[in-house]
């Protein structure tokens, strides 16, 4: 799959990103511009910056993948990760910009005054998401680089690690901020190109949708053949043409579904499925999941108006959704014009091939090499923009919360702040290289859900409680935080264990069924047991128009 | 429909009063709020439930082939948009 085409665009990112925060490195002056940007990005830039922080490599190669590989099933997490937005615009984005000033708990601070303890435990949290959303993006990265490009692993995870820590060290979230723009209309276009070229190819979007019912999901088909059976219907992918692969992967569906009418197609449900209660815990977990990632929440103290974060994240959710639509009819098309191919895949044992690779190869059959490396930029633009983000939720947090504010009581300088906060930097690009490095071949792609969960479960539900009830307590603070994180964890542990229950409770494949009631009735009852409401004016203020 | 209507009216003011309580300042900005949040959790929380527990249904095709689960996905997408356009017009003019 080597292509030089493909080299030179990654490398092209890679250079401008850094460009980009260079340029910005110059403009860093003070604490606030490292850890906020000055406050002073305008929100459509906010907007461009949080679409690529939100958008991972899963979201770029997993969503079509998984789309192509299980059919309609896996429709579902586009959905769920674009709904998320919904709760941030309405319950979050405006009131964090009012109160925040650099990290979350800031915002607890703000209620709460001199609550150290919560202070220390946002922080734990902020740096276990970070972590456990960071490590399985350098796997990926590790993994993507070495199938898209050939490049060794431990080189991929290297690079991709170095650059993101010289960006967060050089200008912090400014410097993160305006690359992640770039990265943002990168990943975005390559995605649009795909489309439009498979709009082109079919004749239309119902064209699309047409061909799919005729074609099972190859993950369920592959129960049905044999690698002997679906070998000359596989096209090599170095001379893919789009026709030759439709026509061969349309003869060979119908051999299926002539010997298995009853199979399941594309566009049915059924090829990855989830009982009820595993959907509502996914469900769950992902919509109040994303207003509580501490990568997404730190975005809106950049922006110079509460005002302008609502905007941001109205252009954030329309850049997602445009992105996730291109994603799902992409998938559809890959699954159905890629049919034989995935199939082959998945019969081979190259899973990571099947589930990570249709839509570069898509690329390369509907538009040379050239779209290929623009869908491989894309992918490289997308792990870089999240890991950014991530680290500098983390650096923040770290350097601010614990060494500025609970180690050294707010009496640090400036200078020694901004120092502290790029050799913590350096610190957390460590972890989550060696992370990277050790993990190696682990499939640790659950650690994201357990991010989503421990973040809907401690963040989200506090910050709710925080933002919006008057009788929300201290203490209420800390115990729905810490239940939420304490259930979160152990169920993710049980999954991780292959338990199938705890208790009389069945382990889902989510947490949050447990762990965002738990969470709730936690601050509820220790809140109506304490007396300790904060600051008597921080609603008034919140709210006031 | 007068019967869900009820429940609904119910609901929301069980929680508006739960979390209002006395904040003069909260109260058009959380009735706001909480009138978009109900309504598209329910719409959101039933696309859960189609997939979750109503696979036939959602499978059925309804023209060629775009069967009920992925209508109901695709429209996922209008309506979230539709949602946080009319909140953002809504809140930018309760401001002024």
């Amino acid at each position: 799959m080597f292509s030089v085409i493909a080299l030179i665009l990654v490398i092209a990112v890679a250079v401008i990103t850094m460009g980009i925060a260079w340029w910005s490195y110059r403009r860093v002056r003070s604490i606030s511009d490292f850890y906020a940007a000055g406050r002073q990005v305008p929100w459509l830039l906010i907007a461009w910056a949080l679409t690529s922080n939100y958008l991972s490599a899963a979201s770029f190669l997993g969503v079509a993948g998984g789309i192509s590989n299980f059919g309609l099933d896996r429709v579902w997490d586009p959905i769920g990760y674009f709904a998320g937005w919904v709760l941030v615009l309405l319950v979050a984005a405006e009131f964090v910009r009012k109160v925040g000033k650099f990290t979350v708990a800031d915002i607890l601070n703000e209620r709460f005054k001199g609550a150290t303890e919560l202070r220390a435990l946002a922080m734990i949290a902020t740096v276990i998401i970070s972590t456990f959303y960071m490590i399985p993006q350098m796997i990926g990265a590790g993994s993507l680089m070495s199938l898209l490009l050939n490049w060794p692993y431990p080189i991929a995870v290297v690079i991709v690690g170095a650059i993101v820590v010289l960006v967060v060290m050089m200008g912090g979230i400014r410097s993160t901020v305006y690359s992640q723009v770039f990265q943002a209309l990168v990943l975005w276009v390559a995605m649009l190109l795909v489309f439009l070229a498979y709009l082109a190819a079919f004749g239309g979007p119902s064209s699309i949708i047409d061909n799919a019912y005729k074609v099972p999901p190859p993950a369920v088909a592959k129960k049905y053949l044999s690698i002997d059976q679906v070998k000359p219907y596989m096209p090599d992918i170095n001379t893919i043409s789009f026709n030759d692969a439709l026509k061969k992967s349309l003869e060979l569906a119908k051999r299926v579904i002539e010997k298995h009418p009853n199979i399941i197609r594309m566009t049915q449900p059924g090829g990855f499925a989830r009982d009820i209660w595993n959907q509502l815990s996914l469900a769950l977990g992902i919509i109040m999941g994303t207003m509580g990632l501490p990568h997404i929440l730190i975005y809106f103290y950049t922006v110079p108006r509460p005002k302008d974060a609502r905007m941001g994240t109205l252009g954030a959710i329309l850049n997602i959704g445009f992105f996730y639509i291109f994603s799902i009819f992409v998938g559809f098309a890959a699954g159905t014009a890629l049919f034989s191919l995935i199939t082959g895949w998945l019969l081979e044992g190259k899973a990571p091939w099947a589930k990570n690779m249709p839509v570069v190869v898509s690329g390369k059959m509907l538009g040379g090499e050239m779209l290929m490396g623009l869908a491989a930029a894309g992918a490289f633009a997308a792990i870089l923009s999240t890991v950014g983000g991530l680290m500098v939720a983390a650096t923040n947090s770290v350097a601010y919360d614990l060494y500025a504010n609970i180690i050294k009581k707010g009496r640090a300088s400036e200078e020694e702040q901004l120092l502290v906060a790029r050799i913590i930097a350096i610190l957390v690009g460590a972890i989550a290289i060696g992370g990277g490095l050790v993990l190696k071949g682990f499939d640790v792609s659950y650690l994201v859900v357990l991010a989503f969960g421990i973040a809907a479960s401690s963040f989200a539900t506090t910050l709710i409680m925080t933002l919006w009830w008057k009788r929300f307590t201290r203490a209420g603070a800390f115990a729905s935080m810490l239940v939420g994180l304490v259930v979160a964890v152990v169920f993710v542990l049980a999954r991780l264990a292959k338990m199938s229950s705890l208790g009389p409770l069945p382990v889902l494949v989510q947490p949050a069924l447990y762990s965002i009631p738990a969470s709730f009735a936690a601050g509820i009852i220790v809140s109506y047991l304490t007396s300790d409401t904060g600051d008597p004016e921080f609603l008034k203020r919140l709210h006031e128009e | 429909m007068p019967i869900y209507a009820n429940i609904y009216e119910k609901l929301e003011y069980f929680l508006y009063e739960w979390i209002y309580e006395g904040v003069e300042a909260m109260n058009r900005e959380t009735k706001l709020v909480l009138s978009f949040t109900i309504p598209y959790l329910i719409i959101y929380m039933g696309m859960a439930v189609l997939f979750g527990g109503m696979k036939k249904l959602a499978g059925t095709p309804i023209v060629g082939g775009l069967t009920v689960g992925l209508l109901y996905a695709l429209l996922m997408f209008p309506i979230t948009w539709g949602f946080v356009v009319t909140y953002v017009i809504l809140r930018n003019k309760m401001e002024g």
